[in-house]
């Protein structure tokens, strides 16, 4: 019989995309019950974002509260699956304001999941915080098997930097900055990304695997120069 | 060409030829010849013979009314296949990024997508795109409310998803005009099939374009002028795409996030962002500022129908902007109850901050939890910030009229400490 879901729900054993040192390292995500109630609500239950049948029923309101916990449980395990999967081989845009911050403030984490939808996570007080899970329009309307390519390119596109001379994307390094606002003393945002530490170069062409086997990428070719290629390149530099 | 732009960075290339090789599309695009040939040899299948009604020769007595029949056709077609609909959009459309950005195209993809392409590709593709103008024409209507109702950074996906989905559909429609002028040409005159798809298309973009262009939507959209992506793709763009640009492209939103800037540096108006992005709280701001009044009502309504539970709700510091003027400050807070996710948001203002450092409360503007709904009373909200009783709110940065940074405890706001 399944129990009420206890909120907040602790994700443990997360991989960490921080890890400097490899395999192994591990963070919690939480899920809080306001900002599941929201997703629920607001994109769960919104008939034009393409959620899997068992993350959509959730949404139904016609079900007994027994079943309407087990649906929120199994909704609960497929976010966090998708969120393990991409955290694996992360497909991350971590987006750091720089400069002054509010205390206990600080990163926060785009998750491009393998469906195609995306996860924001905030770090908050030490603890990372899922604050919403939504997929775009522009990715909705595409068919299932090429959304996480779509929802990758569109983030490529908006926060990687085209070079003009080579025509590939790069990693944005410091002078790309932009000063999002123009007010002096405005807070700064910067823009990391955080592509696979493990394998250095391997994340171009590290799919998230989705039912076992089924992978989904940008690239199909080692030709196919992605911004990933780029960010990857970074990624070894940082190791360095 | 300029050969820096042969190589393909996101990809074009592989969805086109995946596209190209699904097993709908090998019908019309089979690996080993022509779409002519292909094409032929189907309708040969169907009707005996082809002769004289190539879709490369249609200009015309029964190679016309041929023509006008295969459109109603790909129609069907295009109501009852979902696969042969999504395929026939990819391909269209990247076909179309390749042309926008100026990517050659391998010589076994170019040898199938020679002019006139089959109707049975771009009826399909067109249905496809003016769903997907219908769809982000609502999208457009509702961006404001959206964006006041989403995350960071989610707010600003659904700024940046209607810009996708206008290069998505100019990508389309460069193809299908490169199309239609092909048929144009080649039937020397206009009133077919085509044509009424044609006008369907341009009305659609005219539609999302009329809705998208309101003052507020672009204000909106300006956030993303602080990423890069206009630029990207401005530095994409071949030739003759560069000149003249789209409008999203040719300087309107970095024209419009100027002048959320000078409206905000004209009152000496600075902003601090707890969780809030800088964009966001620009144009937030830019646009629920004469908003504030007429929530006022609301709020009254709001404080009469709550109830108290008591300040069992934790309260957390949200979204948080701060106006600095010469007389006055005004403080936004997004206060959240943890239990059942209603919000409130509270705007307090101070006279003559700088000098005294006192804070007077001054409202609360309900937000997005209908009045029964709310945690907590409006009042005890306003008694709490007298009191000091809410707990969990980080502190408050606000930043003065002469850049000085200060850090001002919650607590501060009442007691002037």
């Amino acid at each position: 019989m399944a129990g009420k879901v206890p909120f907040p729900c602790r994700w443990e054993e997360m991989p960490n995309p921080h890890s400097r040192d490899g395999a192994g390292s591990t963070t919690i995500i939480e899920v809080g019950e306001p900002e599941w109630r929201k997703i629920v609500q607001k994109h769960f239950a919104n008939s034009k974002e393409p959620w899997a049948a068992a993350i959509a029923q959730i949404a139904m309101k016609n079900s007994s509260s027994e079943d309407e916990n087990a649906a929120v449980a199994a909704a609960l395990d497929a976010v966090r699956d998708e969120c393990v999967s991409t955290l694996r081989k992360p497909l991350i845009i971590l987006y750091s304001c720089v400069g002054r911050q509010i205390r206990g403030q600080g990163h926060r984490w785009v998750f491009v999941l393998p469906s195609g939808a995306l996860a924001v996570v905030w770090r908050e007080k030490e603890v990372h915080r899922l604050k919403t899970c939504y997929f775009t329009g522009a990715v909705a309307v595409k068919p299932r098997e090429t959304r996480w390519r779509h929802a990758l390119r569109q983030q490529v596109q908006e926060y990687a930097v085209l070079d003009e001379q080579s025509n590939r994307f790069r990693y944005p390094r410091p002078n790309d900055r932009r000063e999002v606002n123009v007010v002096q003393g405005h807070p700064r945002c910067d823009m990391r990304s955080v592509f696979s530490r493990q394998k250095p170069g391997a994340s171009h062409r590290a799919k998230p695997e989705r039912n076992g086997n089924r992978q989904f990428g940008i690239g199909q070719t080692e030709k196919s120069a992605s911004a990933a290629e780029a960010v990857t390149s970074r990624g070894r530099e940082l190791q360095r | 060409m300029n050969p820096s732009k042969c190589n393909d960075p996101l990809g074009y290339l592989d969805e086109l030829r995946e596209s190209l090789a699904s097993p709908m599309m090998q019908l019309l695009f089979p690996p080993t010849a022509s779409s002519d040939t292909s094409i032929n040899e189907s309708l040969a299948a169907l009707f005996g013979s082809t002769e004289g009604v190539s879709h490369r020769s249609s200009a015309g007595g029964i190679a016309g009314q041929f023509d006008e029949v295969r459109w109603d056709m790909a129609a069907q077609i295009a109501e009852n296949f979902q696969q042969v609909r999504e395929n026939a959009l990819s391909i269209v459309s990247s076909l179309g990024f390749c042309r926008l950005y100026g990517i050659a195209l391998p010589a076994d993809i170019k040898s199938k997508l020679v002019s006139p392409l089959p109707a049975e590709l771009l009826v399909p593709a067109i249905d496809v795109t003016l769903e997907l103008l219908a769809s982000a024409t609502n999208d457009a209507r509702e961006l404001p409310a959206r964006f006041d109702d989403a995350e960071p950074l989610e707010d600003r996906s659904y700024c940046t998803s209607l810009l996708h989905i206008l290069m998505e559909c100019w990508a389309v429609y460069v193809v299908v005009d490169e199309e239609y002028q092909w048929h144009v040409c080649a039937r020397q005159g206009t009133g077919s099939r085509f044509d009424s798809w044609m006008r369907r298309l341009l009305d659609a973009m005219d539609a999302l374009d009329n809705q998208i262009q309101q003052d507020e939507q672009v204000r909106l959209l300006s956030v993303s002028t602080e990423l890069p992506l206009l630029d990207n793709w401005r530095k994409m763009l071949a030739e003759p795409y560069r000149d003249p640009l789209p409008w999203w492209l040719d300087g309107i939103l970095e024209a419009a996030a100027k002048e959320v800037r000078q409206f905000i540096e004209a009152d000496r108006t600075f902003m601090s962002a707890a969780t809030l992005s800088n964009s966001n709280a620009l144009a937030f701001l830019a646009k629920r500022n004469d908003e504030i009044a007429s929530h006022a009502a609301s709020v009254a309504l709001a404080a009469s129908a709550g109830e108290i539970t008591g300040p069992a709700a934790e309260a957390l510091l949200h979204n948080t902007w701060a106006i600095v003027g010469d007389a006055e400050v005004r403080v936004r807070l997004e206060l959240q109850d943890s239990q059942n996710g209603s919000r409130l948001l509270v705007v307090a203002l101070a006279g003559a901050a700088e000098r005294t450092k006192k804070y007077r409360f001054v409202e609360v503007v309900f937000r997005s939890a209908p009045a029964r709904e709310l945690p907590f009373q409006l009042g005890w909200a306003r008694l709490s910030l007298d009191a000091n009783e809410i707990d969990g709110i980080a502190s408050l940065v606000i930043v003065d009229a002469d850049d000085i940074r200060r850090q001002v405890n919650l607590e501060g706001l009442s007691n002037g400490t």
